[in-house]
């Protein structure tokens, strides 16, 4: 069922066995594994069920460092969350990406892959992808068109399949469950301003949401789950409990700190004698799911060399030249303008791809940004409509990234020259190896990580491995915000997989209390 | 063909494009086997292989001499097999063996460098 908090009676107390924070890709998946069952949920959105630019400019906030898109824009404040906009990119990280990498400062999560992996699998029902296969083999068997630029074995490069959501709007996809629902509670124009813990702060007692009709209320909960965004997750800590002088489970001044983004930069040509439609490589559906791979580096080949794990896209430079980078393009503080300018270049960029292929590929490169503790979110000075402290922004970024893009194309360079496939041409900012500047046309994905990392040890991150705040009983936080490092593809997968453990996780310390599951 | 897409690019083009230069004997002024990497010149065009070349010169100053880098690049060769062919495959050994280099952004063998080096030298 759905309330509207602007209607309810000012000062109104709402009560559940569970509250959620959040209704993106975390929140929502969540909420969804909890409908039928005994328990009351509630599920509170700061926004409405629409677009309003008045909630929107909640997430707007000043940025230092690295040269980012305006912070309005990158998130959405409305049910659905950012599944509203997001293009539907996924992959799962690789087994490597969740190991300790003696070569990467602050890598190491308390999880492994296989872990994840049966919630991988439930989360692409989530997100509406095809089967769970992530080998190149399994799509070559369905289209034996699809050829490698690189035979299989190569042994520095692989082929890393991605999955397309169509992209799910999970707004749309899970609204008329969520009314319809007798044990979920929505509550939409609820925005989180307090949270109130006990004395000794180990505990969560109650929340305070407001909204611009001048209505505040109490929510209670035994648990709670913050499934905010990166950036909001992080506010909300630092910001939202007076019982916490310095934070919310930040005792070890760790809220907030190692931002992650993954890179998402054009890096150099691909130059082959002879045409080739790399439609391994191109946007294919087989069997109503939308697939492709992009090139990766081997695990030991990236230890060998020390090096971030990233990936290669191609596209046709025919197509791609003249493509505004989206850092320029992405510029306006209204998100819908941002995303009307992106689809307006894309289509004026399309192109009926030649069956015979092309000779010259523009290389993209998606990579991890290296955990740093300086790439942080603080408060700002300046506060929103709502009273709360604005959340700062300072992107960080260092040459060990550049360093590790330009290996990736050195090493893929190589291999097309053994096996006389083509030849790499690197892009001009990359060409010289003592230049560590960036060039202007350095972006991200608008993917935003790290800033309540994982560990078991409260010394080196905020939630523990089953997403619990370290020192708090009863509050988990959901989201990427928890990532301890970016790998190379898109977070909203992971972030549905790690949403879908929590639960999971919940339901057995429920039941633990009230065997009724 | 190959080499007739890349010499039609080459000052000396209109000549050379009447009898493949592999055939010929190389001079300081034409295309040859030498002074063209085979593979390479499928891939881009004079002006881009000169750029290669000068700057190979300009980091590699010892090798900055035609004499120097005609011997490199002969080294070894078999005069009764095709030299295209030997430097080709001198080209795959330097790419699985390491020697490689960036140069002008491409990432190019050692044997591919001195070759463009030469084809800067010879046909400025």
């Amino acid at each position: 069922m759905h309330t509207d908090a602007r209607l309810l009676p000012d000062n109104s107390h709402i009560e559940g066995d569970i509250c959620i924070i959040g209704t993106g890709p975390a929140g929502l998946s969540i909420a969804m594994e909890w409908d039928h069952t005994p328990y009351k949920v509630i599920l509170l959105e700061g926004g409405g069920l629409e677009y309003d630019d008045q909630m929107q400019d909640l997430y707007a906030g000043p940025e230092t460092g690295q040269r980012y898109y305006p912070l309005k824009s990158t998130r959405l404040h409305y049910f659905g969350g950012t599944s509203n906009h997001w293009a539907g990119f996924c992959s799962t990280f690789d087994p490597m990406d969740f190991e300790k990498r003696d070569w990467i400062p602050h890598s190491g999560w308390p999880i492994k892959k296989t872990d994840l992996d049966p919630f991988y699998e439930k989360a692409h029902k989530v997100l509406d992808l095809g089967p769970y296969e992530y080998d190149v083999k399994y799509w070559q068997q369905q289209n034996p068109a699809l050829k490698p630029l690189l035979p299989e074995d190569n042994p520095v490069a692989w082929n890393k399949v991605w999955q397309f959501s169509p992209p799910t709007r999970l707004g749309k996809k899970y609204g008329d469950a969520v009314n319809r629902s007798q044990n979920i509670h929505l509550y939409t124009y609820a925005h989180v301003t307090q949270i109130d813990a006990n004395e000794p702060v180990n505990t969560i007692e109650k929340l305070t949401v407001k909204n611009f009709a001048n209505k505040t209320h109490t929510v209670k909960a035994k648990y709670y789950i913050l499934a905010c965004n990166t950036i909001q997750n992080a506010r909300l800590l630092l910001a939202a409990c007076p019982q916490a002088r310095k934070g919310l489970g930040n005792d070890n001044d760790l809220v907030g700190r190692f931002f992650m983004e993954h890179l998402e930069v054009q890096s150099a040509w691909l130059h082959l004698p002879t045409p080739k439609p790399l439609s391994l490589y191109m946007f294919g559906g087989i069997g109503g799911t939308r697939m492709r791979c992009e090139l990766a580096i081997r695990s030991d080949i990236q230890a060998k060399y020390r090096m971030l794990n990233g990936t290669c896209s191609f596209a046709p430079w025919e197509l791609a030249k003249g493509m505004t980078p989206p850092i320029k393009m992405w510029s306006n503080e209204d998100p819908r303008k941002n995303e009307d300018s992106m689809k307006s270049m894309w289509h004026s960029h399309e192109g009926v791809t030649k069956a015979e292929g092309y000779r010259v590929f523009e290389l993209k490169t998606r990579i991890e940004q290296a955990p740093n503790p300086d790439s942080r979110i603080t408060l700002a000075s300046g506060r929103d409509g709502l009273g709360m402290p604005r959340a700062q922004l300072h992107w960080v970024l260092t040459p060990f990234e550049k360093y590790s893009i330009r290996t990736i194309y050195e090493l893929i360079g190589q291999q097309l020259g053994i096996t006389s496939v083509g030849r790499m041409e690197l892009m001009d900012y990359l060409r010289d190896p003592n230049d560590h500047s960036w060039p202007d046309t350095t972006g991200g994905g608008w993917h935003h990580m790290g800033t309540t990392r994982m560990s078991d040890d409260p010394k080196t991150g905020v939630v523990d491995a089953n997403n619990k705040l370290h020192g708090v009983s009863n509050l988990y936080i959901a989201g990427g915000s928890v990532f301890v490092t970016a790998a190379a593809p898109n977070p909203t997968l992971t972030i549905t997989a790690l949403s879908l453990r929590l639960s999971a996780h919940l339901k057995k310390v429920m039941q633990s209390h009230i065997p009724t599951l | 063909m190959k080499r007739r897409t890349f010499l039609l690019l080459t000052s000396a083009g209109a000549i050379a494009t009447i009898t493949p230069f592999c055939n010929r004997r190389a001079t300081p002024s034409t295309p040859s086997p030498l002074n063209t990497p085979d593979f390479l010149a499928t891939l881009c065009d004079s002006r881009t292989i000169r750029k290669i070349g000068t700057a190979y010169r300009k980091t590699t100053t010892n090798e900055n001499r035609e004499d120097r880098l005609t011997g490199l690049l002969s080294a070894g060769l078999d005069q009764k097999k095709d030299t295209t062919d030997q430097l080709n495959n001198e080209i795959k050994a330097d790419f699985a063996a390491g020697r490689i280099l960036t140069l002008e952004g491409w990432v190019i063998s050692l044997t591919e460098a001195r070759q463009c080096a030469l084809y800067s030298i010879q046909l400025p």
